[in-house]
């Protein structure tokens, strides 16, 4: 496979007033990509710096909220010297459709990317409609 | 201060060569500089720099498209330029100092933007330097940090993998491929003390200063 080379994309930040944050700082909008099949919808996000236990995953209504917080990154007595990125927590909202089975909703974090896995309700799920002829 | 006549910046010049005639205290000669004159002479005579001298004036000619006959003289006092401690004069040698430090790390002057990716960002303390990169979706067996004197190279690949077949995409921001970034370091590190950990998508790489380039307590003996 001939691999492309990764253009920089700057961080996005969350407009203001759009993100409810209570922590001084920075709030960017995580890269996603979302997809679906027959039985789940699925949502990959970037979150570099954010483990497992800064998750905060919140489905109401038709709104699924995103937010990640990261540690301090930088040692204490660390001085910076050059920055070209800075760091933040992550926030994104959705618009989801009612059809998720909300118990069976799992979440996972590895090396900086959380994988959500939203489960369609069984009434979602396709189904052959009969045609009856009479 | 006294002015022979003021300087006009708004006016367009067409001169192209100017001269500056600088008086100092401490030399008695007078300094001559001449050079293409930029729009704004009071601008090009407040370029120069005389290190340790006290400047008493400066006399700025102009030459109208390089003739003599064309010659307007312009007379200012600089009184910022001095040899006492002055906190601008810090604050310039600082700001040239943060300049360098930018140009070393290859990002030209003032910018923070590279372009390439991973973008870095570098710390340091009194004995290491800290190069951290956000990397998420990096797997550490595709990533490679090689160090040669004075720089490391950053290597790797994300590969976003494929998802089972049947499935649609609603969103696909997420961008997978190869990477390489060269990063040059100001000081001299320790080749052998350098070490890279890779935890929740953030790559931090430790740099140890060599020893000569540790800053050095210096206690004064009194006998």
């Amino acid at each position: 496979m001939a691999a492309k080379e990764i253009q920089l994309q700057e961080k996005k930040e969350v407009e203001k007033g759009a993100g409810e944050s209570t922590r001084p700082g920075f709030l960017f909008v995580p890269a996603v990509d979302i997809f679906e099949n027959e039985n789940e919808i699925t949502v990959l996000a970037d979150m570099p710096g954010v483990d497992g236990k800064s998750v905060d995953i919140d489905l109401r209504e038709n709104t699924l909220t995103i937010q990640g917080r990261i540690d301090r990154q930088e040692g204490e007595k660390e001085a910076s010297v050059y920055r070209e990125f800075n760091w933040g927590d992550y926030y994104r909202q959705f618009t989801i459709s009612d059809m998720i089975d909300r118990n069976k909703i799992t979440a996972k974090m590895d090396q900086g990317v959380l994988r959500l896995t939203l489960p369609k309700a069984e009434k979602a799920k396709p189904q052959k409609i009969m045609v009856t002829t009479g | 201060m006294k002015r022979k006549k003021e300087f006009d910046n708004r006016r367009p010049h067409r001169r192209n060569v100017a001269s500056a005639l600088v008086t100092s205290r401490e030399t008695p000669q007078k300094l001559r500089l001449t050079s293409k004159c930029p729009a704004s002479p009071a601008l090009w005579a407040e370029s120069f720099t005389f290190e340790g001298l006290e400047i008493q004036k400066i006399v700025i000619i102009l030459f109208l498209q390089g003739n003599s006959k064309g010659r307007e003289e312009f007379e200012m006092a600089i009184i910022r330029w001095r040899t006492e401690p002055n906190p601008f004069r810090e604050i310039d040698r600082l700001r040239g100092e943060v300049d360098r430090l930018f140009n070393e790390f290859g990002g030209g002057r003032g910018t923070f933007f590279s372009r390439v990716y991973p973008a870095i960002n570098v710390g340091e303390d009194q004995d290491n330097f800290y190069i951290r990169a956000e990397l998420p979706g990096v797997e550490p067996e595709k990533l490679d940090i090689e160090c040669v004197e004075g720089s490391f190279v950053i290597r790797g690949e994300r590969t976003i993998a494929p998802e089972n077949a049947g499935i649609s995409y609603h969103r696909r921001e997420r961008e997978g491929g190869t990477f390489r970034r060269i990063v040059s370091v100001p000081e001299r590190v320790d080749p052998g003390k350098v070490s890279a950990d890779l935890k929740n998508g953030v790559l931090t790489v430790v740099l140890a200063k060599a020893e000569e380039a540790k800053p050095r307590k210096i206690s004064v003996k009194t006998t």
